[in-house]
């Protein structure tokens, strides 16, 4: 550990490892925002780690009437895979069972360019013939008749290259001050654009390290940061002071929008300060073989 | 040189075929070769130096320029293959207005005759007054009508708008004449006026969007209620653009037909904002 200490919190002199992936947008529009927001939720739902649920997924921003196509209040979402191909899959999965079954729903493309991922492509077939296409200069969209009325979907989505996992660690000298770190670091993260923070609430009790003593298994908890284990395990990276650790992780559509929001997510951590119980700031990596994208904490936060 | 404007020596006489005529073509030419190139007037070739008076036109545009100054009905095939740059008419033009059209705008600050937007499959037409009968129709011998672009009239249109129309929309400031939307494919055709009779008559699918409620519609089509469903408010912002007699945010009187063809289209009768 070396000298950066914000609020009396100890920044680590250490990095998050992220991979690439494949991502897509999705804006989602309902009547109301309480509807738009059910539906979005609905979707990235068990959408918190690639490693057991095909893609990482999560509501980006509320989005006003102005700044939707259909002019009602709406959703961005955004979701990442390994792939394309997992990535087609899932979106094409997850709207056809969360969005065109959630009232009064209509689902968009939120981004451009890259590989075509169907919506209303593929959706459409539910219309049983009775759907109704309609090209407005270069978008296509479907009109699926369901029992409320239509379900209006954008004929594909696009899709670029994102990161996924960016992180960082908070430790704290108990659970309830950690836990309220980690809130306040979401709550700063959530306004801003080109990420997500995919886990429950935005927060990670989970942390895992790659492999296990079981051979199946791909990955295992974090036993460095798991502080019951702190006096069994030679290599904890905790300290006595250290009661709980909190995990936030960031999917984003390129660096700069990590790299932000881990800023915006670790100052507001750190506000809380020493007094509040938080004592170090550190991040997840893997040695630096694995992801080609190291976000190092000191240069971030300088 | 980017652009030309040619004007019209005589309002009268015999019609002109206007094809070889197009902002790309003359954007490569130099004056002299603008004034020998060959147009059919009448039954004989005649140069066009002959007919036109060249001068320099707008040079500030991206892309190729034309205008055409002092134009009558007399002129026809204005546009005809055009796939890019900008045709700026002054006055009106004769049939087969923007045939074949696959790029580029085409502007008409009075009427056009018969058979505009014949063929068409791309690009924008717009004229400021009427269109004569088969707007966006098929050509004699065609199986079917306008497959894409914008069309936009700013007064009435005749018969048979959009007959056979297989993707595109024409938008119609004024009324529009008997049968418009016979046997449509597909696409859009809004109207702000008065429909003459027929409206959609044995249109397959696509949608006709009526600012003015018909006395009548033919027998094909059931009464599919109130339309107030998203796909509304995203239709006219998108057609807004272009025409502002269909902004705003009502719903619409439904018709679902024409069911005696088989038919899944529709049209929608416009609230009055």
């Amino acid at each position: 550990m070396s000298g950066l200490v914000l609020n009396g919190v100890v920044i680590d002199d250490t990095f998050a490892e992220a991979f690439p992936m494949a991502a897509t947008r999705l804006v989602i529009t309902a009547d109301s925002p309480k509807w738009a927001r059910i539906a979005a939720a609905t979707m990235t739902g068990f959408a918190t780690s690639v490693i057991g649920c095909g893609v990482e997924a999560g509501i980006e921003r509320a989005l006003s009437g102005e700044e939707t196509p259909d002019g009602r209040p709406g959703v961005a979402v955004l979701a990442f895979a390994m792939n394309e191909e997992g990535l087609a899959q899932q979106v094409t999965t997850r709207v056809g069972q969360c969005v065109l079954t959630s009232p009064g729903s209509a689902c968009f493309a939120g981004i451009e360019g890259g590989r075509k991922i169907a919506l209303g492509k593929a959706l459409r077939f539910f219309g049983d013939g009775w759907q109704i296409a309609k090209r407005l200069d270069d978008q296509r969209f479907w009109r699926v008749p369901v029992m409320d009325g239509e379900f209006l979907c954008e004929e594909t989505t696009g899709s670029a290259g994102g990161i996924g996992g960016g992180n960082f660690l908070i430790l704290a000298s108990s659970r309830p001050a950690c836990l309220a770190a980690a809130e306040a670091a979401v709550a700063a993260v959530a306004p801003l654009a080109g990420c997500i923070l995919p886990f429950p609430g935005g927060v990670v009790r989970s942390g895992s390290k790659v492999g296990s003593k079981y051979p199946k298994l791909f990955a295992s908890s974090n036993h460095k940061f798991c502080p019951t284990l702190r006096a069994a395990v030679p290599d904890s990276a905790l300290s006595a002071d250290d009661a709980a650790v909190l995990e936030i992780v960031i999917d984003g559509l390129d660096e700069a929008a990590i790299r932000n929001a881990t800023r915006a997510g670790i100052l507001a951590a750190c506000a809380l300060g020493r007094d509040g119980g938080i004592n170090r700031i550190s991040a997840g990596n893997y040695g630096g073989n694995l992801g080609p994208f190291h976000f190092h904490l000191h240069e971030i936060m300088a | 040189m980017t652009g030309w404007r040619l004007v019209l020596k005589q309002p009268t006489g015999p019609r002109i075929d206007m094809a070889p005529v197009l902002p790309q073509r003359l954007s490569a030419l130099a004056a002299a070769e603008i004034r020998a190139l060959p147009l059919t007037c009448g039954n004989r070739l005649r140069p066009l130096g002959a007919l036109f008076d060249e001068e320099p036109g707008d040079q500030s545009g991206d892309g190729p320029t034309l205008a055409i100054g002092a134009a009558t009905a007399r002129l026809d095939n204005l546009g005809r293959d055009m796939a890019g740059g900008t045709l700026a008419v002054e006055g009106d033009t004769g049939a087969f207005l923007g045939r074949r059209m696959a790029g580029g705008t085409i502007t008409v600050t009075g009427s056009c005759g018969a058979h505009a937007a014949a063929g068409m499959t791309g690009g924008t037409l717009r004229v400021a007054g009427s269109a004569g009968d088969f707007l966006g129709a098929p050509a004699v011998g065609e199986v079917t009508g306008m497959a894409g672009g914008l069309v936009v009239i700013g007064g009435d249109a005749g018969d048979r708008v959009g007959e056979r129309l297989r993707r595109g929309s024409i938008l119609i400031g004024g009324g529009a004449g008997a049968y418009c939307g016979v046997a449509m494919i597909a696409g859009t055709i809004a109207v702000a006026g008065i429909c003459g009779d027929g409206p959609g008559f044995a249109m397959r699918r696509g949608s006709i969007i009526l600012g003015t409620v018909p006395k009548r519609l033919p027998v094909g089509f059931a009464d599919s209620g109130r339309y107030s469903l998203p796909f509304l408010p995203l239709l006219r912002r998108h057609l807004a653009r272009h025409a502002a007699w269909l902004a705003g945010s009502g719903g619409a009187d439904r018709w679902l037909g024409d069911l005696t063809a088989g038919g899944r289209g529709e049209i929608l009768c416009l609230d009055r904002d």
